[in-house]
């Protein structure tokens, strides 16, 4: 045995620095990162008028912003944007980890998006500062995220980029907010096929919503919205019924958006009438959970810092119209934690029915918790289920009297059942992550944001 | 005769194995770029004014080895770099310099700071100030919103970098477990629920300090050096808990001792010049 071994070690040995292995590159690892890097610091220094890009930090979350940047000697890059006031003049540098890779190491326009400062605190908008080189071609160098690993191109820009790209970009994204007494529903027609398209400033994304009449269903996805110079862009483009619209053009004279694909007529309108059915909406939220409420409020634990804690409650807010908004906050502060509809209640002694509830505490701090139940009754009213009007049917239940005397002084109590109990009753509109918006069907100016829970 | 044979074969494979690599090739140039980097204004003021003087590396350009993967953090604008460093020299460096010599002191600070832009947000709500490493690395966070002309600003940044320094002495040199016997029980993972007036009852001179022993006697010197003698009176004076304010000023007395006989530092001179300091910065002379 043991002079098997000693032969094996004496084969190992003479095998050990065997030099016929097959190169399946002419040159290491290490030559082959440098090579890519300086071929992409030549590409990125070569465009006098710099390279553009529209970035998207998070497809399922976030829209897209405009950035050019001129690369120059030294490390120095100068970067202009439609979501920073200023241009700025910061520094960059190519080094190898995750393969070769591009790093804007000093704070530009760019690292707005990434600043753990924004919301959602801690995390911000998840933009990156340093991307993998992905290929270095012709016209475009392909990269991706270093940390969330999404897709960034840089393009050449023109000299005119510089001057007008930014400001038509902004102006065009201005043009899409509606204006604060614009009617709820965004009809977005393209040819036969019309749309509910949702834009949300804050996050540059669109939320599109379309029916198929055929199995009765509705389909909601995000898009990321970008500005143009003529209008808006969509990444990705809509494609619908075999319809594809990647953008609208703003037309002065309609003072509206128009569809900007060739074979696609439309436009973008803000409408009282739902523009489609949102099939089973709420029937599927009322029988798929047994609550949709508000989110949690937020907890009110003692804390070193009651401003902070409070602005974190503001922070926490669901959305809702402005009417409902107001007294809202102070209702919180006042010890409100959460409110939602119930279709069934969490207490043991009441299983069925649904509940509109109030949670939240007798007082300022205190981390007890109690809650107030009106019962409703509700109504489907049209049968493609995304139509629903409450009643209140007399059943109430409390686990704190004085919360519950509480909660019935104040204006936020007054000013939500009113809208809730509207007799002409609501559309359900889905919004995408398990959020729905109430409508009311008598103005659709007045809504609120409900999430299942 | 196995034996034999060993001593035999042995030698054979030793020889086998030192010469199989030994081909005389030449190597050719680095592949790496090894030519003296490009300098900025910034790099520059660093060489002459932490690396040359004091031996202490500044890193502001992100390096993402560098810091914390599992955090979202940005680098610190390259314009706020310089005066962030003036300050910081002038109230944390020159102070200890002064007090004991470049000699003795140049040894003992971290060899590297690392500045961000972002602040460090934990998941518990807080967020880091600063971090000491091995008694070798300072990271310093939230130079976004460092403002030279807000004197609480300021003394905010100088008071995270004494209670890192303090760190890292404590790395190199500990201090007496005595210190830790004076509140023992007191110390708590749930710190940020309490206010700065429940946290000096308990005989702690911040929330922070109420974490455990270490960030305690940090706290305790990075308070007491950058108060004036009037705020530390009107901070012992504002404890209504006789119990609490026995226990800060028995602290105070072994944090004193510590400096004395472990690094021959008089706190209350360092107290002085890092005072003088910060009303040198207020006038706008760093």
């Amino acid at each position: 045995m043991k002079k098997i071994s000693l032969l094996l070690m004496l084969f190992m040995g003479l095998m050990a620095c065997n030099n016929d292995d097959d190169m399946v590159f002419d040159e290491s690892s290490t030559m082959r990162v440098q090579q890519l890097q300086d071929d992409c610091d030549e590409m990125l220094r070569s465009k006098a008028d710099g390279w553009k890009m529209v970035y998207v930090p998070n497809p399922t979350k976030h829209g897209g912003f405009n950035v050019l940047m001129k690369f120059g000697e030294n490390g120095q890059v100068k970067m202009l944007t439609d979501f920073a006031e200023e241009e700025s003049n910061t520094t960059y540098s190519l080094n190898a980890s995750q393969g070769a890779v591009l790093s804007f190491d000093t704070y530009s326009c760019l690292h707005d998006l990434a600043n753990p400062a924004n919301e959602p605190l801690g995390e911000g908008m998840e933009g990156e500062f340093e991307f993998v080189i992905q290929e270095v071609i012709q016209d475009s160098i392909v990269f991706t995220g270093k940390k969330h690993g999404y897709k960034a191109v840089f393009y050449p820009a023109t000299a005119e980029d510089w001057v007008d790209l930014i400001p038509a970009a902004k102006e065009n994204l201005a043009k899409l907010e509606p204006a604060s007494n614009a009617p709820f529903f965004r009809s977005l027609t393209m040819n036969a096929t019309a749309v509910n398209l949702v834009y949300d400033s804050s996050t540059r994304a669109a939320s599109v919503t379309w029916a198929d009449d055929a199995t009765k269903t509705t389909e909601t996805f995000l898009t990321a919205v970008y500005g143009t110079r003529e209008g808006i862009g969509f990444s990705p483009a809509l494609k619908i019924n075999g319809v594809v619209v990647d953008g609208l053009k703003y037309d002065e004279s309609k003072e509206a958006f128009v569809v900007n694909t060739p074979g696609v007529i439309g436009n973008l309108k803000y409408v009282d009438d739902p523009p489609i059915p949102f099939y089973n909406s709420f029937t599927d939220l009322s029988t798929t959970s047994n609550a949709a409420g508000l989110p949690l409020i937020g907890s009110f634990q003692l804390s070193a810092n009651m401003l902070v804690e409070i602005m974190n409650i503001f922070g926490a807010m669901s959305d809702m119209s402005a009417d409902l908004k107001s007294g809202y906050p102070l209702a919180v502060i006042g010890g409100l934690k959460q409110f939602k509809i119930a279709w069934h209640s969490p207490l043991a002694d009441i299983t069925d029915g649904a509940w509109f509830s109030w949670f939240g505490t007798t007082q300022l701090l205190n981390d007890g918790e109690f809650y107030y139940l009106d019962g409703i009754n509700y109504e489907s009213l049209r049968e493609e289920g995304d139509q629903v009007r409450f009643e209140l049917n007399g059943r109430t239940h409390w686990t704190d009297s004085t919360f519950m005397e509480r909660v019935k002084g104040w204006e936020t109590y007054d000013t939500f059942t009113e809208f809730l109990l509207d007799e002409q009753g609501f559309t359900v509109v889905p919004a995408g992550n398990d959020e729905f918006y109430f409508v009311s069907i008598a103005d659709s100016r007045r809504w609120m944001i409900l999430s299942k829970n | 005769m196995k034996r034999f044979l060993l001593i035999l074969v042995l030698p054979v494979l030793a020889m086998v194995y030192l010469s199989s690599c030994s081909e005389d090739v030449d190597f050719g140039p680095s592949i790496y770029d090894t030519s003296t980097p490009y300098l900025s204004d910034v790099d520059k003021w660093i060489r002459e004014n932490y690396i040359g003087l004091h031996n202490i590396d500044v890193i502001y350009k992100w390096q993402d080895i560098e810091a914390e993967s599992d955090k979202n953090l940005t680098p610190p604008r390259a314009d706020t770099v310089v005066p962030f460093l003036r300050v910081v020299k002038k109230a944390w460096l020159d102070t200890y310099i002064t007090l004991c010599g470049k000699d003795v002191m140049n040894p003992i600070f971290p060899k590297q700071l690392l500045l961000l832009g972002s602040n460090s947000y934990n998941t518990d709500g807080t967020v880091t100030q600063g971090t000491a490493e091995g008694g070798k690395k300072i990271v310093l966070y939230n130079l976004d919103e460092f403002n030279p002309s807000d004197s609480d600003n300021v003394k905010k940044s100088i008071r995270v970098l004494h209670h890192e320094f303090c760190h890292i002495l404590n790395q190199k040199k500990e201090y007496n477990i005595a210190f830790e016997q004076v509140t023992p029980s007191s110390y708590t993972a749930t710190w940020t629920n309490n206010s700065d007036k429940v946290a000096n009852a308990a005989g702690f001179v911040t929330p922070y300090a109420m974490a455990e022993p270490g960030e305690d006697f940090a706290e305790m010197v990075a308070e007491y050096v950058t108060d004036t003698p009037e705020e530390w009176n009107a901070l012992l004076d504002g404890i209504s808990d006789e119990t609490g304010k026995a226990a800060i000023e028995k602290k105070l007395e072994l944090v004193r001792t510590y400096m004395e006989e472990s690094w021959d530092m008089s706190l209350d001179e360092l107290r002085d010049l890092v005072n003088q300091a910060l009303v040198e910065i207020r006038k706008g002379n760093y």
